[in-house]
């Protein structure tokens, strides 16, 4: 059991860490805006992950209640996320964040 | 019993979320844009009585230290009050969040005209008070995590609040993009801290540095903490806009409603600096020392990186957004010349409690501008000085407090922090940050140049200041600069 255990503690660091990188590289080279915030999500629920197997590591129960709010707040986040990002498209007709440069100088 | 260590303590940040609720309530029962003066007075009252319940607050903690004796509590309690601290600086703090969103709250009633569903705008402005306020009296980092959301997942929507401005709608986007990355990166940062210490109360963690520097500790520890500090230094440079994060700020500080920006540059920046205080001096206390150096240098390098771009900037939104990323510098090396042994905190309130006033004040008067002529080139404050002899007096002191000319608090201020740093023999710092002072007392004599010296633009319409609120706002703000600069001795905890 203990040994099963372990080894899925291995595996869930390494899909942590490739999601978290997914999502990382996605934030960093995409240019859609609402790819840009799937991938914003990916890297919270990657975190999500390291914090559920932190808890199962240590036996505490916090890590597990972060991840509740955590959820919670992600959701709320892509609710005025996609708010934002809706508004924009009804004004320009695009989600393509290289469209919008009107502030700069 | 539940009265005395639940609600009391507590009192300050509910009563702006139960009047942040009340107002929507309000809103469905009357109607949009009906019974004004109600929702403008309830909305009032949410600072108001906030500010009641820190001073019922200061009198409970100064009259008996809160003994929690484990065996008559629920556990419930004892588990809540374990994630919250509260002292003299953090309620200090209420104070100035309160008062600079009472301030908020009348510059939205006064110059947010184009808005017919403004009991929203109060809604949300209180819901970000009450962030900032959990987010500055947190003791464990779930309520870090939570504070920090509630103040910035309202703020992201009050950037936008014009939605038919391509300008105001690209600002929120470009926040809300670096601000939801900054979450990810201290959500991130938590997770690390937790596990390396197994637990997320913030004087837990701080006990645990010190064990494990004090008894020389495996590389791997010290290299998870440095990566967590250096995490949690990246998530919070994003939200106060130290230097190489700093992009987001100019942007949405434009393109946000000048009231807003107002708001958002003075509260949040304080909120922000209450985290990175609570963090680097309070959580990581013992090894602050280790790594002061690379602080010290993120707060040069904001500094020079605001006054050097502001110098050619001809908008004044965009010239005040890029003084407040210099400022952030300052208030940044308050926090790396911090002695570890003998922790200051003097020097910072002052610093973020002055600068927050003259940001709130200039906003303030720019809002008045904006309202009147249009925008905010440089060129639109030319020969106002003659125009409006009181506002442009006011612009004035906050402009002298901001570039930190000596008689005003902003010198003042800045004296405190490069003294904190003098005594602690960083002299280098204390050369540069003055250097980088001398830098942008260019721009902003540049902005004294023209309201004083400059002949007005022929058909530029007369300046009226049409909503007599927006005055008890500015006076207030620069009543408050004034009183600073004569107490220089307020803050000596």
């Amino acid at each position: 059991m203990m040994e099963k255990l372990t080894s899925m503690v291995y595996w869930t660091h390494f899909v942590s860490v490739a999601l978290f990188g997914l999502g990382l590289l996605g934030f960093l080279i995409r240019r859609n805006a609402l790819v840009v915030l799937m991938c914003l999500e990916l890297m919270l629920n990657a975190v999500n992950l390291i914090l559920v197997e932190i808890a199962m590591k240590t036996g505490t129960s916090e890590g597990i209640i972060l991840v509740v709010f955590v959820i919670t707040v992600a959701a709320a986040e892509v609710a005025v996320g996609l708010g934002i990002i809706l508004n924009l498209y009804r004004i320009k007709k695009t989600v393509d964040l290289t469209s919008f440069r009107i502030l700069s100088g | 019993m539940i009265l005395h260590y639940f609600l009391i303590p507590a009192a300050p940040v509910l009563s702006l979320i139960a009047c942040a609720i009340l107002l929507i309530c309000l809103e469905i029962v009357t109607g949009e844009g009906k019974a004004k003066t109600l929702k403008l007075l309830v909305a009032l009252l949410g600072p108001a009585s906030s500010m009641l319940a820190v001073s019922v607050v200061s009198k409970t903690l100064s009259e008996s230290t809160i003994e929690i004796v484990q065996s008559d509590f629920p556990a419930w309690l004892g588990e809540f009050l374990a994630t919250y601290q509260l002292d003299s600086f953090t309620l200090v703090l209420f104070l100035a969040i309160s008062f600079f969103t009472l301030l908020a709250l009348v510059y939205s009633e006064a110059f947010l005209t184009d808005f017919s569903e403004k009991s929203e705008i109060f809604s949300l402005l209180l819901f970000v008070a009450a962030g900032m306020m959990v987010l500055v009296s947190a003791n464990s980092l779930l309520m870090v995590f939570m504070g920090l959301e509630l103040m910035s997942l309202p703020t992201y929507v009050l950037v936008g609040l014009r939605k038919n401005d391509i300008r105001a709608s690209e600002a929120a986007l470009k926040y809300f993009l670096y601000g939801s990355f900054a979450t990810v990166l201290l959500v991130l940062a938590i997770a690390f801290l937790y596990g390396s210490f197994g637990t997320l109360h913030i004087s837990q963690i701080t006990a645990l540095t010190r064990l494990q520097i004090t008894s020389a500790s495996s590389g791997s520890a010290s290299l998870s903490l440095a990566a967590s500090m250096a995490l949690l230094a990246v998530a919070l440079g994003f939200k106060i806009g130290l230097a190489p994060f700093h992009l987001w700020i100019p942007d949405t500080y434009q393109g946000a409603p000048t009231p807003i920006t107002g708001f958002m540059g003075s509260a949040i920046k304080l909120a922000g600096f209450g985290l990175a205080f609570k963090v680097f001096c309070s959580m990581f206390n013992s090894v602050l020392s280790q790594h002061s150096d690379i602080l010290g240098v993120l707060a040069l390098v904001t500094m020079f990186v605001g006054n050097l771009a502001a110098l050619r900037q001809s908008n004044l939104k965009r010239i005040f957004a890029y003084s407040s990323i210099s400022h952030a510098g300052y208030l940044f090396l308050a926090i790396a010349a911090i002695n570890p042994q003998n922790i200051q905190r003097g020097p910072l309130l002052y610093y973020l409690l002055v600068y927050g006033l003259m940001f709130l004040g200039t906003f303030g008067i720019l809002s008045v501008i904006e309202n009147n002529r249009g925008n905010l080139d440089l060129n639109r404050l030319n020969g106002l000085g003659f125009e409006k002899p009181l506002l442009s007096a006011c612009l004035l002191l906050f402009i002298l407090t901001a570039a930190g000319i000596p008689p005003t608090a902003g010198f003042l201020a800045k004296y405190f922090v490069f003294l904190e740093a003098a005594s602690q023999g960083k002299m280098t710092w204390v050369v540069l940050g003055v250097m980088s002072s001398l830098i942008g007392v260019y721009y902003y004599l540049q902005i004294i140049a023209h309201l004083y010296m400059k002949a007005p633009l022929s058909a530029m319409a007369p300046i009226q200041v049409t909503h007599k609120a927006a005055w008890v706002g500015i006076l207030a703000s620069a009543a408050g600069v004034i009183y600073f600069a004569m107490r220089p001795g307020l803050f000596a905890f």
